[in-house]
């Protein structure tokens, strides 16, 4: 599997980043770009098997004084039994190929696998991207992949989206989609963060043995806990909700030092601690019932996964009775980190950042109170701001009947022809029938839509909350983070981290371009036969997909500056998604704040619209399929059809 | 032994008599207060219209709409007037209830609630009372105080008084005396009947045709106080004089009346209250009225009352028993600085003379302390001497 080899040498190459940054006392987030792109052929040596090859660039800036030899050698060392073929081309040979001067650092893995297994990488190579541009939101993380002469990108990372700033040079976006599938159509959101509450960092004893190992004894684990989405939301038509029974227990999300996941997905369980139900916080005091949750499984449009889940063991429980409402799941983030930062050299800082995965469990076993102390604050803090902002929510609501009713007595009631009139008038009701339904829209409107979500208690994260009330501010009357198809209705757009960058498809589809796995049989055999004739564009051409990362682009015209003339704000836009004042393409929308952008790239076949058993568009929801099974099944059928034109299937 | 009463000597009311005559002087000389002029029904209900029509501007305009409400709760927005007591300030600060905060949503609500309430009593021109709103939808409203705490900021929002809101209170003070009236549905009242009091009206503004020939009036803190003197036969004793009992701090209706038959008979009137920083307290809302209701101060306050007793200076002098003497605590002893610092203390010398004892002292006496001189004391001895001899400040 190459999943592991290349999240690793981005780990590394994070780290030293990292590294140099801490040695240069900048406390500031990293920011850059990181390139990864995977090509697919046919491999020349094993039948049925694709030789993948992925390349990983980044610029100089990046890792200025990174020693290639070095680099390998220490990347050999870390991947010790890996199959794969690992080179640093030559810097003359990146040079004398189409690559930008952006990108003078290459390093390629090479593996042969079955075809099956390229979507399980992808996923966890996205999985990690996703993880790591989370609490790295400067670093631009540009993921193409090309199969069969399809290409498709996206973009990981947030530089404009709203942070909470962590300690050790890290953030944590705030962007409740990162984390959460959108709920619920009826369910309208005031606030789309998430509004993490910081416990203390508690240092961790290390047991002796441990530290004969070589772990240095100043170890921190710091918690953030949050639900998602935020409490501050509108419920039209239900009764919102006060007490913990419709949270869920919490997902964990890991992070080691230089804020780098711990685990990736699909990787065997080091953390056993966490299979004990009651490690990290006592469930009964939150009337829960919760085990471990052991099927976290990738899937492509997922949001973030965690590393530990739990759910709730009781049936009955598991799900709001409310149909109508959406469950609010506890987020908790543990960050592991040296306190001492990285006094030592990189070598041995990197040695220990290894160390420290193997050793972690049996840290964390012996310091349960500590951390279980440290977590419940974290927690307990972060679900009284939730009953707080529902209590407050449940107040404005109750008021609007009374209010509405009350005015609606007097108006109703007065001999003033002139009040009446006014009144119906200012409202623009025809009776008071219509009266009463449009004053209790305008109080709805105005009480339960406030300008700004700002909970107290945030111990850090001023940031954050600046960027949610100014979000909340701008979100509700704007058409940011949604999608606006066919010029007619908005709808949420389901993964707003990614940008969608010129999307030459039909208006029917809306979203990214397909992965070759989402392809028809028929489609797919062309890909194939323009790859084995050599078709497909080279690595040198994918970068060329980047380029809008030194040209600078025109500004977004804003709905006023709109022109009758202007052609390509007409033409209907398939699955554009609205996300923001990002600079803007022709056929494309991007948005402020939004990190993952994706692309579909050169070939004709890919502005044809794929085999799409899904509805039209205004009906359809666009990314993915929420039907389960419909990706299984597709692929299933792909898969089956490859292996026959991988067995028989014409010559070129 | 046929009772003769002491105020049957000519001497016993000279002094009474005496001040009297100064108090209508002042009055006559100008300082007498100018009550505000009594809102109409149409007015009251265009006043609400407006503040409909305001809410129903801000919807429109998708603002979350707000009721101000003068700021009654900051010295700075009272001003003091000897003539008048406490009053609010032409310009005073004000303070939003706003729809839009979970903290003043409900208010808020119930404000808007209480308002539709009472557009439609005046409409019918029909009465309730804070009570009957209450209960119009208890669990609406949670408790009565809110209820009374929401019709007060209405009557100084629409700045007008609550008996033309057409809200009444159900009174919980007592009348004894040589008082009789007609209450507004016809209802003949005698208050002359020895030894039970009759309840303050709830309707102060529908009464009529008062009669007396009472010389004082004597305002009584406490009940337990006010039902000694009628078992005493006071009233009788002292006759012609009317007591009234507010039971406390008195409600608005007992403030009525008292202003009532102030305005009708220009009677001196007096106090009897325990001679601690509570009793002072109690006394000064009679006297000078009290900052939440002072938006209603020409209607209610009586500034030439005066305090009969219980005085600090009576307990050292009366030698009153060391043994029945009360500690000040220290909410006491912070209740009688606060006083000290009120503006109408600068006017009353004498006043403040007595809080100083109090303070020296660190003691607080109830009226009851005189029993221990003897069982009768206050209405045999203590009251007469001091009405008969002006021991009022």
């Amino acid at each position: 599997m190459a999943a592991r080899p290349v999240c690793e040498i981005l780990k590394y190459v994070i780290f030293h980043w990292k590294w140099e940054a801490a040695a240069g006392s900048r406390k500031d987030l990293l920011e850059g770009e990181l390139l990864i792109s995977i090509e697919a052929s046919s491999s020349e040596h094993q039948a049925n098997t694709f030789h993948y090859v992925t390349t990983i660039a980044f610029a100089e800036s990046t890792c200025g004084d990174l020693v290639p030899k070095q680099f390998l050698k220490e990347i050999q060392l870390l991947l010790s039994g890996f199959s794969g073929k690992l080179t640093w081309p030559s810097k003359e040979a990146s040079c004398s190929q189409d690559l930008s001067d952006l990108v003078p650092f290459q390093m390629t893995v090479e593996v042969d696998e079955k075809p099956t297994t390229l979507k399980t990488d992808c996923l966890v190579i996205k999985q990690f991207l996703h993880k790591t541009s989370v609490v790295h939101p400067k670093v631009t993380f540009h993921f193409s992949m090309k199969v069969n002469g399809v290409l498709s990108k996206e973009t990981f990372g947030a530089e404009k989206e709203p942070i909470v700033k962590l300690p050790n040079g890290i953030g944590l976006l705030t962007d409740q989609r990162h984390y959460m599938r959108p709920g619920s159509p009826g369910v309208q959101r005031v606030c789309s963060r998430i509004h993490p509450v910081l416990g203390h960092p508690v240092a961790l004893f290390i047991p002796d043995e441990e530290a004969h190992v070589g772990l240095p004894g100043e170890l921190t684990l710091t918690p953030a806990a949050a639900l998602c989405p935020c409490g501050h939301q509108l419920y039209p038509n239900q009764t919102s909700r006060l007490s913990t029974a419709f949270i869920s227990p919490p997902y964990v999300f890991l992070y080691g030092p230089s804020g780098l996941p711990l685990t990736f997905p699909n990787q065997k369980n080091l953390l056993t601690v966490f299979d004990n139900n009651s490690y990290l916080l006592d469930w009964k005091k939150y009337h829960l019932h919760a085990v471990p949750n052991l099927n976290i499984s990738l899937e492509e449009d997922s949001c973030l996964l965690p590393d530990v889940s739990y759910r709730i063991e009781s049936p009955e429980q598991s799900q709001p009775q409310d149909s109508g409402t959406e469950e609010e799941v506890l987020l908790l983030f543990l960050f592991v980190d040296f306190s001492n930062g990285f006094r030592a050299q990189l070598t041995e800082a990197w040695g220990m950042q290894a160390l420290l995965l193997t050793q972690l469990n049996s840290i964390l076993l012996q310091n349960r109170s500590l951390v279980q102390a440290a977590v419940h604050v974290a927690v307990d803090q972060a679900l009284g701001q939730h009953c707080g902002l529902v209590k407050a929510q449940q107040k404005l609501q109750a008021s609007i009947p009374v209010a509405v009713s009350s005015i609606l007595s007097i108006v109703a009631g007065s001999t003033s022809r002139s009040f009446r009139a006014l009144c119906l008038e200012t409202l623009q009701a025809a009776d008071t029938q219509e009266f009463r339904m449009r004053l209790h829209r305008a109080f709805q409107q105005t009480l339960l839509h406030p300008s700004t979500c700002a909970p107290k208690n945030m111990k850090l994260g001023e940031a954050g909350q600046r960027a949610c009330s100014d979000d909340t501010k701008s979100r509700v009357p704007s058409k940011q983070h949604r999608c606006c198809r066919d010029g007619g209705a908005e709808r949420p757009c389901r993964r707003p981290w990614r940008r969608d960058v010129s999307w030459p498809l039909s208006p029917r589809w809306c979203g990214r371009a397909p992965y070759f796995w989402e392809l028809s049989p028929h489609k797919l055999f062309w890909r194939r036969k323009s790859l084995r004739w050599g078709r497909g564009p080279t690595i040198a051409k994918l970068t060329r997909g980047f380029w809008f990362l030194d040209q600078p682009l025109p500004e977004p015209a804003g709905p006023e500056e709109r022109k009758d003339g202007d052609k390509s704000l007409e033409e209907p836009v398939a699955g554009s998604c609205c996300l923001g004042k990002a600079p803007r393409l022709k056929r494309c929308c991007q948005g402020e704040g939004v990190g993952r952008r994706t692309q579909a790239d050169g070939l004709g076949e890919a502005t044809q619209p794929p085999v799409d058993p899904k509805p039209p568009c205004p009906q359809a929801p666009g990314w993915g399929s929420p039907e389960p099974g419909w990706e299984d099944s597709l692929w299933l059928q792909v898969l089956s059809n490859l292996s026959e034109r991988l067995g028989g299937g014409p010559g070129p | 032994m046929a009772f003769t009463p002491w105020s049957s000597k000519a001497s016993f009311f000279r002094v009474l008599d005496q001040h009297r005559v100064s108090l209508i002087k002042s009055l006559k000389e100008g300082h007498g207060e100018a009550p505000r002029k009594e809102a109409s029904s149409s007015e009251v209900l265009a006043a609400i219209e407006n503040i409909i029509q305001d809410i129903i501007i801000s919807l429109s305009r998708n603002e979350a709409p707000f009721l101000k409400i003068d700021n009654r709760s900051n010295w700075e927005n009272i001003k003091f007037e000897d003539s008048v007591g406490l009053q609010m300030i032409p310009h005073c600060t004000t303070k939003k209830i706003k729809s839009d905060s979970a903290k003043s949503a409900q208010r808020f609500a119930l404000i808007l609630k209480i308002l539709s309430m009472i557009y439609k009593l005046v409409q019918s021109n029909t009465y309730a009372t804070k009570r009957d709103i209450y209960y119009t939808d208890i669990q609406l409203f949670g408790n009565q105080k809110i209820v009374d705490n929401i019709i007060n900021d209405i009557s100084c929002m629409l700045k007008v008084p609550r008996r033309n809101l057409h809200i009444l209170s159900t009174s919980k003070g007592l009348i004894a005396g040589s008082l009789s009236y007609i209450e507004e549905d016809g209802t003949k009242v005698n208050c002359t009947c020895g030894s039970t009091a009759v309840a303050v009206p709830s309707n102060i503004q529908g009464i009529r045709n008062l009669i007396t020939n009472a010389k004082f009036l004597l305002i009584v803190e406490k009940d337990a106080t006010f039902q000694r003197l009628l078992d005493d036969n006071f009233c009788n004793k002292l006759s012609p004089c009317i007591i009234i009992t507010g039971k406390g701090v008195p409600d608005l209706n007992t403030r009525l009346l008292v202003k009532k038959l102030w305005d009708t008979f220009h009677l001196p009137i007096f106090t009897l209250v325990d001679a601690d920083p509570h009793g002072i307290e109690i006394m000064c809302i009679y006297k000078y009225g009290s900052m939440s209701m002072s938006f209603e101060a020409h209607n209610l306050t009586v500034p030439t009352i005066r305090w009969l007793g219980l005085l600090p200076s009576d307990i050292k002098r009366l030698n009153v028993p060391r043994g029945t003497l009360i500690p000040l605590t220290k909410q006491d002893q912070m209740k009688l600085d606060s006083i000290l610092k009120r503006p109408y203390i600068t006017c009353q010398p004498f006043w403040k003379k007595e809080m100083e004892i109090m303070a020296e002292l660190k003691m607080k006496a109830e009226i009851q302390a005189l029993t221990f001189i003897s069982s009768d004391y206050l209405s045999r001895v203590y009251l007469p001497n001091k009405l008969q001899f002006g021991g009022w400040i």
